[in-house]
């Protein structure tokens, strides 16, 4: 009984803490101020984030074939999720979204075609 | 599992979160700021159904959410193929 | 080739690299969450993108070392070039050129040293390649 409870708390703190990454997430979209810190602000919440969320309902629902579960879920969100926004943040370096001012490097602007009459 | 007033303080918190999103996804400039935007409100539907699965004790919440993170793989993707024009 | 000393640390490579990166992860976690809520003024970020220098061989080695950069919050992968051995790295917190490739490539030695059985061939490429733009990439353009 005892487990039991402490598990329930941890699992409470871990959904919340889960949920305050995705809201941070959600103010980064508005704060930061282009494509690429945007999806780096996004993957806060996509690996952290969506991580502890499945992990606290772990476990506040314990059992050893939601463990295989829940670990088998992280494991394809963490991989995918990487994926994913290396594709969105690629398919934005092709649709011509520059990265913002505060830049100061960019080495793959000499990669391009239209490097000469692109700045 | 989890008391009422707990699932509905963290129901509403993610449905701020996903608000955010929204709002950026319908200003967002680019198709790929609104494909971010997008990524995000997904992580909140997981989060939804984790948290309306565990009140309700559902047996294959689980299932679910493995489910759920692989779909939000494919839509990232055809979200970036919209974005680039088919381009890779 | 692979000596049975070797082989056996594997696993313990294998693990400690883990151990490695979940912190550098939570790290990475709590550096941009911080950033983030930090007023305007006083926000630390300075993106940049660095074109990193790489040792990876394999498929497996390339589609992983982008995968944890990516994976890594703060540090994003847009584009690899396998034939001049570059990683394009997009990065949140760059204070300087070789702070941003020291960190990727630290990185990376810890995965190839996990990963292979023996370290092998760490070299990279030194000097930066002149890349010119390349012929239009296979795909096409918008269909």
């Amino acid at each position: 009984m005892e487990l039991q409870g402490i598990m329930h708390g941890a699992g409470l703190v871990f959904i919340f803490l889960g949920i305050f990454t995705i809201i941070v997430a959600g103010l980064g979209l508005f704060r930061l101020p282009d494509l690429y810190l945007r999806a780096s602000a996004v993957g806060t919440s996509a690996g952290l984030g969506v991580a502890s969320i499945v992990l606290g309902a772990l476990l506040m629902d314990f059992s050893w074939l939601n463990l295989l579960k829940a670990l088998l879920a992280i494991i394809a969100q963490l991989l995918t999720s990487a994926v994913g926004s290396m594709a969105i943040a690629r398919s934005g370096y092709l649709n011509n979204s520059r990265p913002a001012e505060i830049t100061h490097t960019d080495d793959l602007i000499k990669t391009r075609r239209d490097s000469a009459d692109s700045r | 599992m989890i008391s009422d007033i707990t699932l509905e303080i963290a129901l509403i918190l993610l449905g701020l979160g996903m608000l955010l999103a929204g709002v950026r996804a319908y200003l967002g400039p680019k198709i790929t700021d609104r494909a971010v935007a997008a990524d995000l409100i997904f992580f909140a539907i997981i989060g939804f159904i984790a948290l309306i699965g565990l009140r309700s004790d559902f047996e294959a919440l689980f299932d679910i959410i493995l489910i759920a993170t692989l779909l939000g793989f494919m839509a990232a993707i055809s979200m970036a193929r919209l974005g680039s024009g088919g381009r890779r | 080739m692979s000596s049975p000393a070797s082989l056996a640390s594997w696993p313990w490579r294998m693990v400690s690299f883990l151990l490695w990166y979940a912190k550098a992860f939570v790290l990475a976690n709590v550096y941009v969450t911080l950033d983030v809520l930090r007023p305007k003024r006083r926000m630390r970020m300075s993106p940049a993108i660095i074109a990193v220098p790489a040792a990876s061989a394999s498929d497996t080695e390339w589609t992983l070392i982008s995968c944890l950069i990516t994976l890594t919050p703060g540090t994003l992968t847009l584009s690899i070039s396998r034939e001049h051995q570059i990683l394009y790295v997009h990065g949140m917190f760059v204070d300087s050129r070789e702070a941003l490739v020291g960190e990727i490539q630290e990185m990376e030695d810890r995965m190839l040293r996990a990963l292979r059985r023996s370290p092998g061939d760490l070299t990279r490429p030194t000097r930066l390649p002149d890349v010119v733009p390349g012929e239009e990439t296979p795909g096409g353009e918008g269909r």
